[in-house]
C-alpha cells in the first residue's frame, strides 16, 4: 500500500497552504495590534503591544497548521459519493508525530512563558522614570478622586508629570472598582479596607482615559475620568495653582 | 411479589408505583408554591421586620421552601421515605418509575429511565438557552449605539448577570445532561445508570433551580455580573439571595449527576469493556464529572457564605468585620476555572466521537487523547488566580499562576492533534454533525490562542475587564462548546427520535450561526483592544462602530438559532426516518434498536474490541 | 466493535447479584464522601484565609459596641453617647470544641459496634445500639448549637449601617458548626432509618451491607470533626 506516498503528497500540499496563511498571519500580527490599540503613553503599554505582536507571530504558524490541514481535508478528503463512505486507513497513532507535537508545543509555551516573565519583571519595576512620586487613588461609587501626598491637593482628574515614575496607592470607599489607565497599560483593583499598588512611567504628554473595569453598580459605565500628562514645569504650575482641600 | 416480565400487564395498565402514580411536574409546582408560601408566611410573622436583614432572610427562606416543596410534590422524597420505613421498591415499582407503559406521561414525571432523563435534559437545555439568548439579544440591542435606549443601567446590569449565569448553567448541562444520560449507559453496555433514582433527582433539581434563577430578575435583579463579587454582592437586593439559592440547588443537581456518571462508568461496564475500549465520549464524561465533583462544592460554599453574610451579620466578605472580598474571589475562581473545563470536556468528547464516525477512521492516538483530557482537568485546578491578576491579592503569585495557565495550552493542543490526526486521509462525510466539527476547529483555535494572550500578565493588565475577555470566552463557549452541543444533538438525534434532523435547515442554521459568531466576536475583540471595558451599559463614541457590527452579528446568530429550533421541532414530529444506525457507527448505542427498548439490551453484549476498528479489514487483507 | 451475543450474567430476568450492587453502592458513598471532603476543605480554606489576611486587624476583634451583659437601656445609652471601640473576642471554648469531637466519635463507635454485631449474625443488638448512636449524634448537634450560640455579636455602627455582626473568626466558626449540625442531623436520620429497616426485616444478618455504607459516612463525619478541631485549636 502506498501509504507513505499519500502522506507525502498531503504534507507537500498542506505545506504551501500553511506557508501562505503563516505569511498573511505574521504580516497582520506585526501591523494590526498597534493600529487597533490605543496610543502608547508609557513603556508598560509599549511592552503590552510588543507582547501581543510576539504572541501573534508565534501563534500564526500554529493556527496556519490547523487551518491548512482542515482546509485540505475538506477539499481533498471529502467523500463525494452517495451513502456511507468506505472506511479510511486504520491509522491509530504515530508516536513520532505525537512526540514532536507535544515537544514543540511545550517549547513554544516555555518561550512564551519566559517572554512573559521577563516582561512582568520589567513591568513591575514601573518603568525607569526619574523623580519617583506617589499618588493616592480612591474609587467610590461612581467616581475617582486623586490626592497627592505631601501636598494638600485633591482632584477628580489625574495630573502627572511626564517621565517620572508614578506609584499609585489605590483603595476604595465602598465596593471593588478597577483602576485602569487605558493608554498606559496599568490596571489594579481598588478594594475597600486595603491599599493596592501599581507603578508606571508615563512617557508621552497628552490626555488619556481612566475607566473602571470591575462592575461596581448602577453607574459603573460612567465611572470614567481623564489623566493629563504634562511637562515638569506645567505640572508644577498646576500643582501650585490647586486650592488646598479643606 | 414474584412477577416476571412475561406476565407484564398490557399497555396502559402499568402496576406498581404507589404514590408516584399521582405525582408529576404539576404536583411538583403546586408543592413548591405551597411550601414556599408556608415558609413565607411563617418567616414574615416570626422575623423582626425592622431588621436590615429581614428582606434577605424572608426571600431566602421562601426560596428554600420552593425547592423542598417541589421535591416533595414531584416525589423525590418517596424513595427516601420508603427506605426509611424499610419498604423497598419491588420490581413493579421500579418498572413504573422507569416509565414502563406510561407513554408520553413519563416525560412529565419523576422517571428514572436514563433515556427519558436524556430527552428531558434536551428540553431543559433548550429552555435555558432560549432564556439566556433572549437576554443576550436585549443586551446587544441596547448596545447597538452608545447611550441608553430602552433599559436603564440597573436593568442592563441585571440582564448581564442573569444572562451569564443562565448560559453557564445551560452549557454545563448542554452536552453532559442529555448525552451523558442518554448515551453513556448504552455505550458502556449497561441497562441504566448506576443509581437510576439519582437520574431523575438531578434533572428535577435543575428544573427547581430555574425559577429561582429567573425569579431573581423579578425581585430587583442583581447587578454584579455572574461573578457576584463581594462586597458589591452584599449590597444587592433580594435578587442576590434567589441567585445564590439557585446556584446551591444547581450544585446539588450537578453533584448527584456526577456521582451517578462516575459510578456508571466505573462499575457498570459490560463484560469485555475494558477502560482501553471505552469510547472517548465516555472518558470525557467521566473526567468532566470527576472535575465537577471537585469544583462545585466551592460554588456551593461561596454562595452559602454570601447568603449567610447577607442574612445573619457574619463577616466573611465584609472588610469592616474582618472579612475580605478576596476570599470570595478565591473561593469563586477555585470553582470557576475547573468549571469551564467541566463545560468543555463533554463537548470535546462528543466532537471527537463524531469526527471518527464521519471520517471513517479510528480516533487518532487514543491514549494521548485520554491523557490530554486528564491533564487538562488536572492542571485546571491550579490556574484559578489568573482571573485575579489585578486584584492586588497576591502579586508574588502572579508568576506561578502564569506558568500553570500557559502550561494548559499543551493539553489543549493535544485536542487539535487528535482531531487533525483523525481527519487525516479519512473519507470525510460532510453530513450535518461534521459542519459543526469544522466550525469548532476554527473557533476553538481563536478562543484558545486569545486565552494564551490573557495568560500573560502584562497583556492581561491591559485586557482584563475589557470586551477582549468577553470575546475570548464567547469564542470558547459559543463557538466551541455550543457548536459541540449542537453537533451532539444532530448526531444523536436519530437515536433519540428515530428521525434525521433536517439537513437543509440544519446547514442554513450552521452557516448563519458560524458567520454570526465571527461577525459578533471578532468585532468584539477590536472593541476590547481599543479599550472598551466589559459590563458597560453605555460606552464612549469611539466604540460605536465595533458595537454596531457586533449587534448585527448577534442578530445573525439569533436567526441561526431560530432556524435550528424550527428544524428540531419539525424533524422531531415528521423528519425523515433514520433507522437504528444511519451513520454506520460502531459504538454500542447504534447497535440497539430505535426506539431504544426500556432496558437497552435484550442480552448484554460481550466486547472484544474498541469502537474504532475502521479500516481494519483493509489492514488484515 | 465486535459484539458477541451470549450473556453470562443474566438469564431471563435482569437481576444483578447483591455483591455487584454492594460494590457499586460502596463506590457511590466514597465518591459522595470525596465531595464532602472538598466542601470541608473549602470551609477550612475560608477559616485559614481570613485568619491569614486579618483584614483591618479584625480576625478576632472589631471596632464596634459590645452589648453582652448589658440591658436594653444601657445599650441604647452607649449608642447615643458612646463611640465604638475595639472589642476583642475570646476563642470558642476548647473544652466544648473537643467535647464535640469526643461525642461524635462515641456515636460513630456505637454505630460501628452495631454493624460488627450484625455482621457476626447478631441482628438484635443493632436496634438499641443504632438508636443510641443516633441519640448521641443529636447530643453532639446540641453541643454544636451551644457552641454557635456562644459566639458573640457586636453592634456595628458606620455611616448608614447599624447592625449586629460577627468577627471573621466568629463567622468561620459559625459556618463550621452549622455544617456539622447539618451532617449530624443527617446521620441521626440514617441511623434511625437503619434501625427501622432492621425491625422490618429489610436489614438482617444476611442483608447488612447498607449498614456498612452508613458507617463509612459516620466515620467520615467523626474524622471531619477531628480535623476541624485540630485546625481551629492549633491556629486560633
Amino acid at each position: 500500500m502506498a501509504t507513505s506516498n499519500d502522506n507525502k503528497k498531503a504534507i507537500y500540499s498542506i505545506f504551501w497552504i500553511w506557508l501562505v496563511i503563516t505569511i498573511v498571519g505574521v504580516l497582520i500580527s506585526i501591523k494590526a495590534p498597534a493600529w487597533l490599540m490605543p496610543t502608547s503613553a508609557s513603556s508598560s503599554m509599549h511592552l503590552v503591544i510588543e507582547t501581543i505582536v510576539v504572541f501573534s507571530v508565534a501563534a500564526a504558524p500554529v493556527a496556519a497548521l490547523v487551518y491548512a490541514t482542515t482546509l485540505y481535508a475538506l477539499v481533498k478528503w471529502r467523500w463525494r459519493g452517495d451513502g456511507v463512505p468506505p472506511d479510511g486507513p486504520n491509522l491509530r497513532n504515530n508516536s513520532t508525530l505525537t512526540a514532536v507535537w507535544i515537544v514543540s508545543s511545550t517549547m513554544l509555551t516555555i518561550f512564551l512563558l519566559i517572554w512573559g516573565l521577563a516582561a512582568l519583571a520589567v513591568d513591575e519595576g514601573g518603568g525607569n522614570g526619574k523623580n519617583p512620586m506617589t499618588v493616592n487613588v480612591t474609587g467610590q461609587q461612581w467616581a475617582w478622586s486623586f490626592t497627592y501626598p505631601g501636598t494638600h491637593v485633591a482632584s477628580n482628574e489625574l495630573y502627572l508629570p511626564v517621565n517620572d515614575k508614578i506609584t499609585f496607592n489605590v483603595t476604595s470607599k465602598d465596593v471593588v472598582h478597577g483602576f485602569w489607565i487605558v493608554q498606559m497599560g496599568v490596571k489594579v483593583n481598588a478594594n475597600p479596607g486595603v491599599s493596592t499598588t501599581v507603578s508606571v512611567t508615563p512617557n508621552k504628554i497628552g490626555t488619556y482615559d481612566i475607566r473602571c473595569t470591575e462592575i461596581c453598580g448602577l453607574y459603573h459605565a460612567y465611572m470614567v475620568t481623564r489623566v493629563h500628562v504634562l511637562s515638569d514645569t506645567a505640572f508644577a504650575k498646576w500643582l501650585s495653582s490647586q486650592p488646598s482641600r479643606a | 411479589m414474584t412477577t416476571t416480565l412475561e406476565h407484564t400487564p398490557t399497555k396502559g395498565a402499568a402496576r406498581g408505583g404507589g404514590i408516584m402514580r399521582r405525582l408529576n411536574f404539576l404536583t411538583g409546582i403546586i408543592g413548591g408554591v405551597l411550601v414556599a408560601a408556608l415558609f413565607y408566611f411563617i418567616a414574615r410573622e416570626t422575623l423582626d421586620q425592622g431588621s436590615q436583614t429581614f428582606v434577605d432572610t424572608l426571600t431566602t427562606l421562601t426560596g428554600v421552601g420552593w425547592v423542598i416543596g417541589f421535591w416533595l410534590g414531584i416525589g423525590a422524597f418517596t424513595g427516601v421515605g420508603r427506605w426509611f420505613i424499610g419498604k423497598d421498591q419491588n420490581h413493579d415499582d421500579e418498572m413504573y418509575l422507569a416509565g414502563k407503559d406510561l407513554g408520553r406521561a413519563r416525560y412529565w414525571k419523576y422517571t428514572t429511565d436514563h433515556k427519558v432523563v436524556g430527552v428531558q435534559y434536551v428540553i431543559v437545555t433548550m429552555v435555558l438557552l432560549a432564556a439566556g439568548g433572549i437576554l443576550a439579544m436585549a443586551l446587544r440591542t441596547e448596545l447597538i449605539t452608545p447611550g441608553a435606549h430602552f433599559v436603564n443601567p440597573q436593568i442592563y446590569n441585571a440582564f448581564i448577570s442573569v444572562h451569564g449565569m443562565v448560559m453557564i448553567v445551560a452549557l454545563i448541562v448542554a452536552v453532559a445532561g442529555p448525552w451523558a444520560n442518554f448515551v453513556v449507559p448504552i455505550m458502556v453496555g449497561a441497562r441504566d445508570m448506576a443509581f437510576p433514582r439519582l437520574n431523575a433527582l438531578s434533572l428535577w433539581t435543575l428544573v427547581a433551580a430555574i425559577p429561582l434563577l429567573l425569579g431573581s430578575l423579578c425581585v430587583g435583579g442583581l447587578s454584579m455580573g455572574w461573578v457576584t463579587q463581594a462586597p458589591i454582592s452584599e449590597q444587592a437586593g433580594p435578587g442576590m439571595d434567589l441567585f445564590a439559592l439557585a446556584i446551591i440547588t444547581f450544585a446539588i443537581s450537578t453533584t448527584v449527576a456526577g456521582v451517578n456518571t462516575i459510578c456508571t462508568v466505573l462499575t457498570m461496564r459490560t463484560k469485555g469493556m475494558t477502560l482501553e475500549r471505552l469510547p472517548i465520549f465516555v472518558w470525557s464524561s467521566l473526567i468532566a464529572a470527576a472535575l465537577g465533583l471537585y469544583a462545585f462544592p466551592f460554588f456551593l460554599v461561596v454562595m452559602a457564605l454570601n447568603v449567610v453574610d447577607r442574612t445573619t451579620g457574619t463577616s466573611f466578605f465584609i472588610a469592616s468585620g474582618g472579612g475580605t472580598g478576596w476570599l470570595q474571589e478565591n473561593l469563586f475562581w477555585l470553582m470557576g476555572h475547573p468549571e469551564v473545563y467541566v463545560i468543555l470536556l463533554p463537548a470535546v468528547g462528543a466532537l471527537l466521537e463524531i469526527t471518527t464516525v464521519f471520517s471513517r477512521k479510528p480516533l487518532f492516538s487514543y491514549r494521548t487523547a485520554v491523557g490530554g483530557m486528564a491533564a487538562l482537568a488536572g492542571l485546571s485546578v491550579l490556574v484559578w488566580a489568573h482571573h485575579m491578576f489585578q486584584t492586588g491579592w497576591a502579586p508574588t503569585l502572579g508568576g506561578p499562576f502564569m506558568l500553570t495557565t500557559e502550561l494548559i495550552s499543551i493539553p489543549t493542543g493535544i485536542v487539535f492533534l487528535v482531531i487533525l490526526g483523525t481527519l487525516w486521509r479519512g473519507n470525510i462525510w460532510m453530513k450535518l454533525p461534521m459542519y459543526w466539527v469544522f466550525g469548532f476547529v476554527f473557533d476553538f483555535l481563536i478562543g484558545g490562542v486569545t486565552g494564551i494572550y490573557l495568560s500573560d500578565i502584562p497583556v492581561d493588565n491591559q485586557m482584563h475587564g475589557t470586551m477582549f475577555v468577553v470575546a475570548h470566552f464567547h469564542y470558547v463557549f459559543v463557538g466551541s462548546v455550543l457548536f459541540g452541543a449542537i453537533a451532539a444533538l444532530c448526531f444523536w438525534f436519530p437515536k433519540m427520535t428515530g428521525r434525521f434532523l433536517d439537513e437543509k435547515l440544519g446547514k442554513i442554521s450552521f452557516w448563519l450561526t458560524f458567520v454570526g459568531v465571527q461577525v459578533t466576536f471578532l468585532s468584539m475583540f477590536v472593541s476590547g483592544l481599543r479599550g472598551m471595558p466589559r459590563r458597560y451599559a453605555s460606552y464612549a463614541i469611539i466604540f460605536e462602530h465595533t458595537n454596531f457590527i457586533s449587534t448585527i452579528g448577534a442578530y445573525i446568530i439569533m436567526a441561526g438559532m431560530l432556524v435550528l429550533l424550527g428544524a428540531i421541532i419539525q424533524s422531531w414530529r415528521s423528519g425523515e426516518p433514520s433507522g437504528p444506525n444511519p451513520w454506520s457507527s460502531k459504538t454500542l448505542e447504534w447497535l440497539v434498536p430505535t426506539p431504544v427498548p426500556l432496558e437497552n439490551f435484550e442480552v448484554l453484549p460481550v466486547i472484544t474490541a474498541d469502537p474504532y476498528t475502521y479500516g481494519e479489514e483493509l489492514v488484515n487483507s | 466493535m465486535s459484539v458477541l451475543t451470549h450473556d453470562e450474567h443474566t438469564t431471563g430476568g435482569h437481576h444483578e447479584s447483591p455483591e455487584v450492587i454492594d460494590h457499586r453502592q460502596r463506590l457511590g458513598i466514597w465518591i459522595f464522601i470525596a465531595g464532602d471532603v472538598v466542601t470541608l476543605a473549602a470551609l477550612l480554606f475560608t477559616y485559614l484565609y481570613l485568619r491569614g489576611t486579618n483584614t483591618e486587624g479584625s480576625w478576632r476583634s472589631v471596632v464596634a459596641f459590645d452589648f453582652t451583659g448589658k440591658s436594653l437601656a444601657q445599650a441604647q445609652n452607649l449608642i447615643d453617647n458612646g463611640t465604638p471601640g475595639r472589642v476583642f473576642e475570646k476563642a470558642v471554648s476548647l473544652g466544648l470544641n473537643w467535647a464535640i469531637v469526643l461525642v461524635v466519635a462515641v456515636s460513630a463507635a456505637l454505630f460501628a459496634f452495631g454493624e460488627r454485631k450484625i455482621r457476626e449474625g447478631n441482628a438484635r443488638t443493632l436496634v438499641p445500639v443504632g438508636l443510641a448512636a443516633s441519640a448521641v449524634a443529636i447530643v453532639a448537634a446540641v453541643l454544636a448549637v451551644i457552641q454557635m450560640r456562644s459566639i458573640p455579636q457586636f453592634y456595628f455602627v458606620q455611616n448608614d449601617s447599624q447592625l449586629f455582626i460577627h468577627t471573621a473568626y466568629g463567622s468561620a466558626m459559625l459556618a463550621l458548626s452549622g455544617a456539622l449540625i447539618i451532617h449530624l442531623v443527617l446521620l441521626a436520620f440514617l441511623g434511625v432509618g437503619i434501625v427501622v429497616r432492621s425491625l422490618n426485616g429489610a436489614i438482617s444478618s444476611t442483608k447488612w451491607t447498607q449498614v456498612r455504607l452508613v458507617r463509612f459516612f459516620w466515620v467520615w463525619v467523626a474524622i471531619s470533626t477531628l480535623i476541624t478541631a485540630v485546625v481551629t485549636t492549633a491556629l486560633q
